[in-house]
């Protein structure tokens, strides 16, 4: 069971938020080739280490917001708000 | 090798059981072969059975980072089945199954193959239109999938006494699937093992791959491992959750992430289920062992991990959930719970492909891959061999993210 660390409600139990999976990089600029642009599509971050993933507070205050954690350890390094379009663009499916 | 029949058990014996060969043989290393296969689980030890059987390559060494059949084939539900959606699917899990049905006598091994069919309990319209819809191409694709009502669910599982009228996700029916069937595990891979070390395959255990070897003109010469380096003209990497980990070395990027995914045992209990039962809507499924445990799974960590335990509140939302449909339960004890590391492209269909390294096969994506063994390793085998992909495994390449033509599967046993 995870412990994040809402930014606003502070650290709170995993049960009442939703994984919005892996961040992605910005959009890449439209001229660039296919296999970048596929890259970017398809291809997500797997290390054994950190990844920067967003989570939703459904079950709470209802913000958004990204932390780093790692694969193994579960480890958390950070957490940042996210602006606030970001939910209404992504929807809060995984 | 031995052969095992009545008669040796009879002459074994004789002797006290004391003279059995073993399994499989540790020949030291060498520093060349023709095909080295990353992996020594399930798909990786049928990759080299099947090349030795079907294709007669017998210069092939297994490398396993830990000990043979120790990842996911020891982390598995047993079951087998082929009640997938897609046609791309269909007719390959169709084929692992009929794989699976003669695989026993083809290993000359007891794998204890129990054809015990499997029963979906659908709760919800949505789930109800996903599974007919399931069923009407799986009769074009010879699995069969048939509908049975609640009454009729209630008959053939006396244990399920929830998810009554008055409760949160009322039953509105099963479907049943004849085919599905349970088998030891650990029996597949030592079979495979034993087989392919038969005709000549090497298999290295505690041999951990570091690196991807590449020659200057970009194509796979061999591997860096903890004893030493080992050259080949073909590598397939076959190490499920660990894929990309192994690729990136090479510079390889894949379209896969890697979950946990894990699943519990409780205590031995006299028979009470003979199906195996899937609860798609609550994401939780179950079958009872020979030794008569309850062989339990739920659904994945939904973040990213490459851990091998169990998350409290995933074990917790599968047994509650369990607890829903089989309230008599509650008063089991659990005795074992597991994880493992599961990859899984975005489309939840596997690949088995060629990749832009010449002489670097992958195979991965196996979100839930202990069905797929025989025919991953099969077809695997055959993509190593002749350098173009088996007829049923053809739609499984990486070319189809170039293409963006996605096969999005929804008969993933923990797709909700």
């Amino acid at each position: 069971m995870l412990i994040l660390p809402c930014p606003f409600c502070g650290q709170r139990d995993e049960s009442e938020f939703v994984n919005a999976g892996p961040t992605k990089p910005s959009r890449p600029d439209a001229n660039v080739s296919d296999a970048e642009w596929v890259d970017w599509l398809t291809v997500p971050e797997n290390p054994i280490g950190y990844i920067e993933e967003k989570w939703w507070h459904a079950k709470g205050c209802g913000k958004w917001f990204t932390i780093k954690r790692h694969t193994v350890t579960h480890e958390i390094v950070t957490a940042d708000v996210m602006p606030d379009d970001v939910g209404k663009r992504t929807g809060e499916t995984t | 090798m031995a052969k095992f029949s009545a008669f040796s058990l009879a002459w074994n014996a004789l002797s006290h059981h004391r003279n059995w060969t073993r399994y499989w043989q540790n020949p030291p290393l060498a520093k060349k072969y023709e095909v080295l296969i990353i992996g020594a689980g399930g798909h990786g030890l049928a990759t080299a059975h099947y090349l030795a059987k079907n294709h007669g390559i017998t210069d092939t060494a297994v490398l396993e980072k830990g000990w043979l059949g120790g990842g996911n084939i020891a982390r598995n539900t047993v079951t087998v089945r082929s009640n997938y959606l897609r046609d791309e699917s269909l007719p390959f899990f169709v084929k692992s199954v009929s794989l699976f049905e003669g695989l026993s006598k083809d290993l000359n091994f007891n794998l204890m193959y129990s054809n015990r069919s499997m029963i979906d309990v659908i709760q919800t319209y949505p789930k109800m239109r996903e599974i007919r819809r399931r069923m009407m191409n799986g009769y074009l694709h010879g699995s069969s999938y048939s509908s049975i009502d609640v009454a009729e669910l209630r008959r053939r599982v006396p244990a399920l006494t929830g998810g009554g009228p008055e409760s949160r996700l009322p039953i509105i029916g099963a479907m049943v699937h004849k085919e599905a069937a349970t088998c030891r595990h650990d029996g597949v891979a030592w079979g495979y093992a034993r087989s392919a070390s038969t005709r000549g395959v090497e298999i290295h255990q505690h041999t951990e791959v570091k690196n991807l070897l590449r020659d200057k003109d970009g194509t796979i010469k061999g591997v860096e491992t903890n004893r030493g380096t080992v050259l080949a003209n073909k590598v397939a990497v076959v190490v499920s959750g660990h894929t990309t980990t192994i690729t990136e070395t090479a510079g390889l990027r894949l379209p896969i992430k890697s979950f946990n995914l894990a699943a519990f045992v409780s205590e031995p209990v006299k028979p009470l289920i003979d199906v195996i039962v899937n609860c798609p809507d609550l994401g939780v499924y179950l079958n009872q062992s020979d030794k008569g445990e309850l062989v339990i799974g739920g659904a994945p960590d939904p973040g990213q991990s490459f851990r091998r335990d169990v998350k409290q509140n995933v074990f917790e939302e599968a047994v509650v959930t369990m607890l829903e449909l089989f309230p008599a339960f509650r008063r089991l004890k659990l005795l074992r719970q597991w994880g493992g590391v599961l990859d899984i492209a975005h489309d939840a269909t596997p690949i088995i492909s060629a990749t832009d390294i010449p002489g670097l096969f992958v195979s991965c994506g196996w979100w839930g891959g202990f069905k797929a063994v025989p025919a991953g390793g099969y077809t695997l085998a055959h993509l190593i061999a002749t350098g173009q992909p088996h007829n049923v495994a053809a739609p499984f390449t990486l070319d189809r993210f170039h293409h963006l033509d996605f096969i999005v599967e929804s008969g993933t046993t923990t797709a909700r």
